[in-house]
């Protein structure tokens, strides 16, 4: 019998966990995925891989997977290729950046990099090229945060930066946990966070589920409470009223730690609008009962500690500052900041190690344009010099970013186009050139925790990719050395050695680290602001008055009020779009990574959900085939006929690989066909914020 | 051996599938089969439904029906107490298939017929079975059957499958929850 190998690697999503993994390997075959069979505690809990995770298995020869270079033969986007040598695939890639270095015109490419196959702090992707774009000149980037910008932009305001948050382990603490917008049953956002929400209710805590959609967080949930997308600040100053008038507010807390509650108790009082913020008022608005928003508002303000759990879901909105605003305002008022069980309610992360990635070399970019809505500008011929080249790594862009169609006619404004990806994406079918990489199974890496813990993990090259696949780092050497700057790139290392270097500046055990795979932080679990609550003297925030604050000026600039108001948000004129759409992540998928994998779309199959009376009254039964249209855009797909999700909104996962029919309609069922292009007031995303009418199709 | 009970927590499964995933990935069955699901029923009215993600396999029961059904003694109960399927005796009848109250046990095109092994392999190594080490929200456990008993805020749910058949399953829910 051959020897079994069992090799350590962790899964690198861009997920919001990090998870160990064994890769099971004989005679050089991936024969199963595992996990370590470690001690696991209520406090210390094993970091177990989610579905995604384990079916690596069918990931790693998925139909879509790259194996040689590839070089479109016939329109973009058709799909035709032929396979080409590395060799011709580089020389043809040097030449072109040759010829833009030597009319000094660095700045028509554009590099656009993601998260996809690659996500961590080693030398793969983003990192090896960005380290390469900084030796050859000054290029056009993409910049943005695509996950939680307005949740950002909040806590810059009101507590001059992001605090690192408490770590997970605390929630066992808390009595009652309101997890708005928050699904962390199916995101997975920070390893094991649902295992300690279902641990604190067995302790007795209450969990209420706040979401358009009864998510399979709900079963985590003794209450779920259903509200309309885009009006959670209205939901959340409505409690703040009811906490005001009734006396709840922990105005201790408000006098010493913040400062600005006045204009904010103005605006729930009525003082400037005559309209008194009441729950009756935000019933209409909410589609919560005012019963209920009173009910809610009498416990969260009472019972301690308490948790207010934002997902990201609530900020993704056309003003999603005033979510993510009236959260921290909120959890202010309830006095459970600082609290162990608690939380300021703001991003929710605490940060990774510290690990360097690969340094970078003399050149910045020239310029750069949003990631969230790069192709507007681009159609619009804003961006001057125009584009001449794209190179994109990791990043299935046209699909992860809203309005597909959009960013594709903005890529084909674009002369030549060249893609990195284990798969041929829908990203990857509009290149010009697109070159195999090897997925984390298949290279050697360090990788950290996503931005919850504190661990270090070494990947190990656990099998052979298939056909010619190589690393990012591989290609960017050789072309690298052909341009020229070869030896200032590599440093003459391969990359083992970058590893043991990059390791050599830390303080981890290396060999105890390349054993075990993995690294964990040990130590007390941390609590957010629980010194600032103590001493806010002696440990003041980065604002300028040191306190939490409230009130921002700078929101005026942007068109936002001072404080965390509710800003309605108009629906299209016409009537010819009923139905709000959220997108929100699939437990099957990590953004676009993993719409390849055949296992994951059979444990979830992409449909649309629609609520039943909705269906009834277009006449849909279930698993019909229906058209989703909205301004931007249609998609085909499966109607999920179900009694959890809110009359008036429907939902369709995002993800889902864009895939048009010979009608031009997509029928893969991509979320961004959908989406547009608008931003926030200081230039979020705004994916949940989408009207759409749905009705049944021939097909 | 001790007896041993599987429990599975229907207060902390969210139907995320891990387990059916991994045990796929394990067992590398034909196209279709599966020796682990997970039943999903979604009941109730807007905005109060109700959903229950029921996980079943093989429960290795005591008085095993498809053991008793099989005319070629190709269902055994292996050292462990675990019910094997010895391959080369069956004759793809299918009786085992028509005996198994919980759908269990499943039949191909081709090959004998093929169900959860319990992870024998793995419980010889002393780990736990494949699904349980798999579940994110420990929702299944592979517990020593005598010394068990149900833990604080959780009932037994006796709704799903005949309990005559001895099955070496647990099912739990919170009190006042849903049942299959």
């Amino acid at each position: 019998m051959s020897p079994i190998e069992r090799i350590p690697f962790t899964c690198t999503l861009d997920c919001g966990s990090r998870c160990e993994l064994v890769a099971v390997v004989e005679d050089g075959r991936l024969v199963r995925i595992d996990t370590p069979p470690r001690e696991d505690s209520p406090e210390r809990p094993r970091l177990i891989p989610c579905v995604r995770g384990r079916a690596h298995r069918a990931l790693v020869n998925a139909r879509e997977r790259v194996g040689t270079p590839l070089k479109r033969i016939g329109p973009r986007g058709s799909g035709r290729f032929a396979p080409i040598p590395w060799e011709e695939a580089l020389d043809e890639i040097a030449g072109r950046l040759q010829e833009l270095a030597t009319r000094q015109a660095h700045r028509a490419l554009l590099h656009i990099t993601g998260a996809g196959a690659i996500s961590g702090r080693g030398f793969s992707g983003a990192s090896a090229s960005h380290r390469f774009f900084s030796f050859w000149g000054p290029v056009t980037v993409t910049v943005g945060n695509m996950s939680n910008h307005c949740a950002g932009v909040a806590a810059q305001w009101m507590l001059g930066g992001q605090v690192p948050s408490s770590d997970r382990a605390t929630l066992l603490d808390a009595r009652l946990i309101l997890l708005w917008g928050n699904n962390p049953a199916e995101t997975h956002m920070a390893p094991n966070t649902a295992h300690f929400i279902a641990g604190a209710r067995d302790r007795g805590a209450r969990v209420i589920l706040i979401d358009p959609r009864y998510t399979d967080s709900a079963i985590l949930a003794d209450e779920w409470v259903p509200i309309r997308p885009g009006t959670d600040a209205a939901l959340a100053a409505a409690m703040a009223y009811v906490m005001e008038t009734e006396g709840l507010v922990d105005r201790a807390f408000l006098e010493t730690h913040t400062l600005g509650y006045a204009p904010y108790r103005d605006y729930l009082l009525g003082a400037r609008d005559g309209q008194p913020k009441t729950p009756q008022w935000a019933e209409a608005i909410t589609g919560v009962s005012a019963e209920t928003t009173t009910r809610l508002a009498r416990e969260y303000a009472t019972v301690k500690p308490a948790c207010l759990l934002p997902g990201w879901g609530p900020q993704r909105t056309l003003y999603g500052e005033q979510a993510a605003r009236a959260f921290i305002t909120l959890a202010c008022m309830s006095g459970n900041v600082g609290l162990r069980g608690g939380g300021v309610a703001s991003v929710g992360m605490r940060g990774g190690p510290s690990l360097a990635g690969l340094p970078r070399g003399p050149w910045g970019p020239a310029r750069s344009l949003s990631a969230v809505s790069w192709a507007a500008e681009v159609l619009a011929g804003r961006v001057r010099p125009p584009l001449e080249m794209a190179y994109i790594v990791a990043s299935n862009v046209i699909n992860r970013t809203p309005n597909t169609l959009a960013n594709i006619a903005a890529l084909e404004r674009i002369g030549y186009v060249v893609v990195h990806d284990p798969y041929l994406t829908p990203t990857a079918l509009y290149a010009d050139l697109v070159l195999p990489i090897r997925t984390d199974l298949e290279r050697t890496d360090l990788v950290t925790s996503w931005g919850h813990d504190q661990h270090l993990f070494y990947s190990a090259q656990a099998i052979s990719p298939p056909d010619e696949a190589q690393t990012d780092y591989w290609i960017f050497s050789r072309l690298a050395e052909r341009l020229g700057f070869g030896r200032a790139y590599t440093q003459g290392r391969d990359e083992a050695t970058w590893v043991d270097a990059l390791l050599a500046q830390t303080a981890f055990d290396r060999e105890a680290l390349k054993r075990e795979g993995l690294l964990r932080w040990e130590g007390e679990p941390r609590v957010e602001l629980a010194d600032f609550r103590a001493d806010p003297q002696a440990h003041p925030l980065d604002t300028p008055s040191g306190r939490i604050e409230l009130a921002n000026p700078q929101a005026t600039l942007y068109g936002l009020p001072i404080v965390a108001e509710y800003v309605p948000i108009a629906p299209p004129a016409g009537g010819r779009y009923p139905l709000q759409l959220i997108t929100p992540h699939s437990e099957v998928r990590s953004n676009s990574c993993l719409a390849a994998n055949p296992w994951l779309q059979e444990v979830e199959p992409q449909e649309i959900w629609i609520n039943r009376l909705d269906a009834e009254a277009r006449g849909i039964s279930p698993r019909d085939w229906v058209e989703v249209t909205s301004p931007t855009g249609t998609v085909r797909v499966r109607a999920k006929v179900t009694e959890r999700i809110m009359p008036g909104v429907v939902c369709l996962p995002e993800g889902a690989w864009f895939r048009p029919g010979a009608d031009g309609v997509d029928e893969g069922g991509c979320a961004n066909v959908l989406t547009s292009l608008q931003t926030t007031p200081t230039g979020g995303v705004a994916t949940h914020t989408a009207w759409v009418e749905v009705k049944r199709s021939a097909r | 051996m001790t007896p041993h009970l599987y429990v599975i927590d229907l207060g902390r499964c969210t139907g995320c599938r891990t387990c059916e995933v991994a045990c796929r990935d394990r067992a590398h069955l034909g196209e279709g089969l599966a020796w682990l699901r997970v039943e999903t029923t979604e009941a109730g009215q807007y905005p109060h439904p109700r959903v229950v993600h029921r996980v079943v396999h093989c429960f290795h029961c005591a008085q095993a029906p498809c053991i008793a059904a099989c005319p070629t003694e190709a269902l055994v109960r292996d050292a462990l107490g675990l019910v094997q399927v010895v391959g080369e005796r069956c004759v793809r009848c299918g009786a085992c298939v028509e005996a198994c109250p919980f759908g269990a046990i499943a039949l191909g095109d081709e090959g004998p017929a093929t169900k959860c092994d319990g992870c024998a392999d793995e419980l010889a190594q002393g780990w736990e079975p494949t699904c349980v080490r798999a579940c994110p929200m420990r929702a299944l456990r592979y517990v020593e059957e005598p010394a068990w008993a149900p833990p604080p805020r959780r009932v037994l749910d006796e709704s799903f499958g005949p309990q005559a058949v001895g099955p070496a399953v647990r099912y739990l829910k919170r009190p006042g929850a849903e049942g299959g």
